[in-house]
């Protein structure tokens, strides 16, 4: 079994990161052994889509169960998809909070802890800057698509993954037009 | 929160613009997903 936690720092000492898709590092971890691995999330800094993206590179890792602070509800239908529990609200050191799992002590959510774009530096310039609609847009236009799916993930992960891409990319299409009917509306 | 005064400006038309691209850019990633979704599903 391998357990994925959010992290400050690439080892089992460091904090549990509050975000799960800008995270700095996954710790990987064996819970038997306690043996672990040390990710660097190169998401942390995408303009957008992190949550998605993070939670495909964890699904290929094989993982069963992810502990962080906080995460959306893209990261959570992308994890669910894939079969992989969600344990929000755990703080304190990877250890720490590893034992805890083992212990019983920290149970899977039903739902995502927070709504999208939590854990975005610098959300308020760009919102509003560049309206609703163009918010929304950014966040998605990166690092999606069938071409970065994992190759560790079964054919019905990778369907049902796709599907709640879909699904997800539909719903801002049709806010996208909305904007863009109002703005033509408008002229 | 108040007014971001670093907050970039554009106009409406680049906003529009930004905006068509965009629904261009997710109606093609919809596309290849549709795409792949029928491939997996035919395999």
């Amino acid at each position: 079994m391998k357990i994925a936690v959010s992290a400050t720092a690439p080892g089992l000492d460091a904090e549990v990161d509050p975000r799960f898709g800008r995270c700095q590092y996954f710790i990987i971890v064996d819970p038997q052994t306690m043996e672990f691995e040390a990710l660097d999330n190169s998401n942390a800094m995408a303009a957008g889509g992190a949550g998605i993206s993070t939670a495909q590179m964890i699904a290929s890792k094989g993982v069963e169960v992810v502990l962080t602070g906080n995460c959306g509800p893209n990261a959570y239908q992308t994890l669910s998809a894939a079969g992989i529990q969600v344990v929000t609200g755990v703080s304190g050191k990877i250890k720490d909070a590893i034992e805890a799992y083992k212990a019983g002590k920290l149970q899977p959510n039903a739902q995502p802890s927070v709504g999208s774009h939590y854990g975005m530096g610098g959300g308020t310039g760009m919102g509003r800057g560049m309206g609703r609609g163009m918010g929304r847009g950014m966040g998605m236009g990166v690092g999606m698509g069938p071409g970065i799916m994992p190759e560790a993930l079964s054919q019905e992960q990778e369907i049902a993954i796709l599907k709640s891409q879909a699904q997800m990319l539909g719903q801002q299409l049709n806010e996208i037009q909305r904007r863009l009917e109002e703005m033509e509306k408008g002229s | 929160m108040g007014t971001d005064p670093f907050a970039p400006q554009m106009t409406r038309e680049q906003e529009l613009d930004f905006l068509r691209n965009q629904a261009e850019a997710i109606k093609e990633e919809l596309d290849q997903i549709d795409g792949r979704i029928k491939e997996l599903e035919t395999e």
